[in-house]
């Protein structure tokens, strides 16, 4: 859909301009310049030798010694090998549950599209610390079982381990595969099936050699994001890895500018950071090419075209089967054993003594008042994030779609930046910023403020791919239609476009609130005692050795969810999000 | 009949009130004036934030504890705000490092022993304090070190945590832990600790000390902060080795946890625990004032009654009993000052490769 003439930016009327197109052209291009500041931050950071305080010096030195230092490649193994196995976990459970949903005639499916959707948003610190208690090679509930059980002399499953982390790691992120695979499935012509059945194939034919090559470019492409995610992921190797000594990227970077031995060693964690910025840009880069050629693949028709769906029989059982123990598995069981912790004094198997130890204690013993500043905090940042947020990727969007501005793909391309590199990545060059650039101009160190600004940067990425896709379906007739009878843009704006976008920008506004909620991996960077939200309290009592009080408060959180979960299922619900093709 | 009771309450409130003023008043008059005008000075600022450890001087309660006795003792309306803070070297780091880009200190007072200390003295960020006119006669050269900057405020004998009903034997030496029946079910820490005050030239020496660290790494499966010995409660690990002051085993013992310290008779060690106040502390005269009373004897016990701590200088010490006990088996204890670690410069060294020995999975 090509842009037309009437975009306000340049305007053929003779008309004074109005402001709205300039003010958002102004304030994309100020929030880009923001990006690549924290990455050229970065970038400089990584030539200076020890503290970038007035007195410092440059080097070459810090590239080399990242380079040549053996942690280094460890760590990149580790980070591969966890990245692959929560890849391999998701798609396990996840294609599955989308080809149940989409491709056959499974009754419930927006049971499934709910428990999916609001898996998504369980934080997955939550689920590592539940996992531990139940595999811990000694202590674990599950392997203590199965050895008293079987008669085992070891325990069979190790969750301190690069696969154990990967498992987690998938369990939590099954539900993003689900999304994005159903979509693929969605998206397919099914003409081009029933042409092959009508024309004799068997249904394992018409799956092998008609589907899976029209899905596999999407597929992928889905993938490669949810690699990329794996691959910067913070809170299950923190949680599990941390304390086995099984660094992934994100939790050495951690490691390096929260050192036990010496001062904060930001050279060498920038120079890390810019390894990591180039893997992850060139995954990024793959995945948009994926993405495009998963596109050519979605033939959209415009007829009410319903694809035949495969019919389960008896094996609906079974299908449910699958889909009750995915989520038995990852998010009933860890929360449960989360539960059973927080109860106790420390960790004990279920017993005599443990039943008789069993108590409130560790609720009432909870650092309340602290609590309650990490919650009004993230309350806080959950109602700021998604509106500066969206405001901005509306703007982004705007001027990539709708204007005329000369190089406005590259605007596209530096609002997807924040997916394509590591958050700790962003969260490093922002405390760099704001200590050593900013401190006198902007004083937002170990402020909210300072939390706000790296998360609006963090989701935008998210969000301009929902006011892009939002704003591709509003066909540019209205809007001219409008100017056209003498609107101005601001008031084409407001009453066409706004109107037409509102129902992504609510989902998109909720979608981000619930993120926000459950962000630690950012907060953890920029945490002092002055801006802690609720995921950063609970991970500074588990990281203080207080195990039980941090589940009791993983408890109070997941309870704290469940309004929020229920009015993000009400509106999800009402706007379409939660039902697959086939029921429509 | 209601006059009568309503005058008998006011009358009750009138004395109660009366005797504690003339309590506060006969305190007021045992302080001397440096303390009075820090009282002052601090209620002026109101507030104090501070960051350790959950069951470092007994994390949030023990905090609470601080705030009450100073109100009641000094008449101190100081709120202590506490977080659980990360490591005693991390919370010196970044303190460090927002004292380069000219911020505020996040915690007002740091606390931390000897060995996370001396690295940072010649980054000269920490306070100089006449503490010695705070509180004549209780805190005396003996308690201050460096020139004012840290005050001494409790003992900690370092050794290893061991799960009492897990344990494949009784330790009785650090060698014990290189027995097969350990491997794989211990733990050491992040930063060492212990490992630098053994090497010194005068105890084990560097060879001896990092040839242990490496076999030790070899048996060993995991990390965990001395905070951490919930995990070695719940048998996840069933040693922690070293650890850094013993106080959390007899708090985890009282709990009922099957917990107990080994101290190594050839390796005894007094490890002592200062605070400080940083030079871009938010809230000076505050942090002042909680050092001041953690020296007193009413602070002192909050510390045992917490940590299962104090200083073993003060004559009602509990853990000087710890000391004679460990003195009486035919150990040596070596008192491990910032002043006794600067003249042993090679455990500073020893404690970065032993850091770099441990934190590193073995193949």
């Amino acid at each position: 859909m090509t842009s037309t003439a009437l975009t306000g930016l340049t305007s053929r009327s003779g008309r004074a301009r109005d402001p709205l197109p300039p003010l958002m052209l102004v304030l994309t291009i100020a929030t880009s310049v923001v990006i690549i500041a924290c990455l050229l931050t970065v970038f400089w950071i990584s030539f200076i030798k020890g503290d970038p305080d007035a007195a410092h010096s440059y080097t070459l030195s810090n590239y080399p010694a990242v380079v040549t230092d053996a942690r280094t490649w460890q760590v990149l193994w580790n980070t591969l090998g966890f990245a692959v196995s929560s890849l391999l976990v998701s798609f396990l459970f996840g294609l599955p549950a989308a080809w149940l949903v989409e491709r056959t005639d499974l009754p419930g499916k927006p049971v499934v599209f709910t428990l999916m959707t609001i898996g998504l948003l369980m934080p997955g610190f939550a689920a590592a610390m539940g996992w531990l208690f139940l595999l811990n090679t000694r202590i674990g509930l599950v392997n203590v079982w199965l050895m008293q059980t079987f008669g085992l002399h070891e325990a069979p499953f190790n969750i301190s381990s690069i696969f154990g982390m990967g498992w987690v790691q998938g369990l939590n992120l099954a539900p993003l595969s689900f999304i994005m695979t159903a979509a693929v499935f969605r998206a397919m012509d099914p003409a081009l099936e029933e042409s092959a059945r009508v024309s004799g194939a068997s249904s394992g034919a018409v799956h092998g050699r008609v589907t899976l090559p029209l899905a596999w470019p999407g597929i992928l492409a889905a993938g490669i994001y949810i690699f990329t995610i794996g691959f910067a992921a913070f809170d299950v190797p923190a949680i599990i890895g941390w304390g086995n000594r099984i660094f992934t990227f994100a939790t050495f970077l951690y490691l390096l500018t929260n050192p036990q031995d010496t001062l904060p060693k930001y050279g060498s964690a920038a120079a890390l950071s810019g390894v990591l910025v180039i893997l992850a840009g060139a995954m990024s880069w793959w995945y948009a090419r994926m993405q495009q050629r998963a596109r050519r693949y979605s033939v959209v028709t415009g007829k009410a075209y319903r694809p035949r769906m495969g019919a389960l029989g008896r094996r609906v059982w079974l299908a449910w089967g699958f889909l009750g123990t995915y989520f038995a598995l990852a998010k009933l069981v860890p929360v449960l054993t989360v539960i059973w912790s927080s109860l106790l004094p420390y960790f004990m198997l279920p017993g005599k003594q443990a039943f008789a130890q069993a108590t409130l204690q560790q609720y009432r013993a909870l650092p309340w008042p602290l609590a309650f500043d990490g919650l009004t905090n993230t309350a806080i940042l959950m109602a700021l994030t998604p509106t500066v947020t969206l405001v901005l990727c509306v703007c982004f969007s705007w001027v990539v779609l709708r204007s005329r501005v000369p190089g406005r793909a590259l605007f596209d391309f530096v609002a997807f930046l924040p997916h394509a590199v590591p958050n700790i990545v962003f969260g490093v060059g922002v405390i760099l910023i704001t200590l050593y650039v900013l401190q006198t101009v902007v004083p937002i160190y170990s402020t909210i403020w300072i939390l706000l600004f790296v998360f609006v940067i963090a989701r935008l990425s998210y969000g301009t791919r929902m006011t892009n896709s939002g704003l591709i379906q509003i066909h540019t007739e209205l809007e001219e239609s409008a100017q056209i009878s003498g609107a101005s843009t601001a008031g084409t704006f407001r009453s066409v476009v706004l109107p037409l976008l509102s129902p992504t920008l609510i989902y998109a506004w909720l979608w981000i609130a619930l993120l926000t909620f459950r962000e630690l991996t950012l907060a953890v960077i920029l945490t002092t005692p002055h801006n802690m939200t609720l995921p950063v309290v609970i991970w500074s009592l588990w990281l203080g050795g207080g195990f039980a009080q941090a589940s009791a408060l993983v408890v109070v959180t997941l309870m704290l969810m469940i309004p929020l979960v229920v009015l993000y299922w009400l509106i999800a619900g009402r706007i379409g999000l939660l039902s697959a093709r086939g029921d429509t | 009949m209601r006059l009568g009771f309503a005058f008998t309450a006011a009358v009750c409130a009138s004395v109660i009130t009366a005797l504690s003023l003339s309590a506060t008043i006969a305190r007021a008059a045992e302080m001397s004036p440096a303390l009075k005008a820090l009282i002052a000075a601090a209620n002026k600022e109101g507030e104090l934030d501070i960051s350790w450890g959950t069951t470092t001087v007994g994390g949030n309660a023990g905090a609470e504890m601080m705030e009450q006795a100073m109100r009641k003792a000094w008449g101190s309306t100081v709120n202590i705000r506490y977080t659980p803070g990360p490591s005693m070297p991390a919370v010196g780091h970044q303190i460090a490092t927002e004292y380069a880009a000219g911020q505020k200190a996040f915690s007002d007072v740091w606390f931390a022993n000897g060995a996370y200390i001396v690295p940072l003295l010649d980054r000269n960020i920490f306070m100089k304090v006449n503490w010695q006119e705070l509180l004549p006669g209780r805190i005396t050269d003996r308690e201050v070190e460096q020139g004012g900057q840290f005050v001494r405020v409790y003992s900690g004998m370092s050794g290893v945590t061991y799960n009492t009903r897990l344990a494949p034997m009784k330790p009785t030496t650090l060698e014990d832990f290189l027995k097969p029946e350990w491997k794989g079910k211990i733990a050491s820490t992040p930063y060492a600790a212990g490992f630098d005050t053994i090497s010194a030239t005068d105890i084990w020496g560097p060879e001896k000390t990092l040839d242990y660290v490496r076999k030790l790494s070899q048996q060993i499966s995991g990390i965990l902060r001395c905070s951490d010995l919930e995990r070695i409660a719940s048998g996840e690990f069933l040693a922690l080795n070293m650890d850094c002051s013993g106080q959390d085993a007899f708090n985890w013992k009282e709990k009922g946890a099957p917990i107990d310290q080994m101290i190594p008779l050839d390796a005894a060690q007094i490890r002592y625990y200062y605070m400080s106040v940083p030079k871009n502390a938010a809230h000076p005269n505050a942090a002042k004032l909680l050092i001041a009373f953690q020296a007193t004897p009413e602070g002192q016990e909050i510390l045992w009654k917490t940590d299962h701590t104090d200083l073993s200088l003060y004559p009602e010490s509990h853990i000087a009993a710890k000391v004679r006990e460990i003195t009486a088996q035919g150990a040596k204890p070596v008192e491990v000052s910032t002043d006794w670690i600067v003249a042993h410069p090679e455990t500073q060294k020893v404690k970065d490769e032993a850091i770099k020995i441990l934190t590193s999975k073995a193949n």
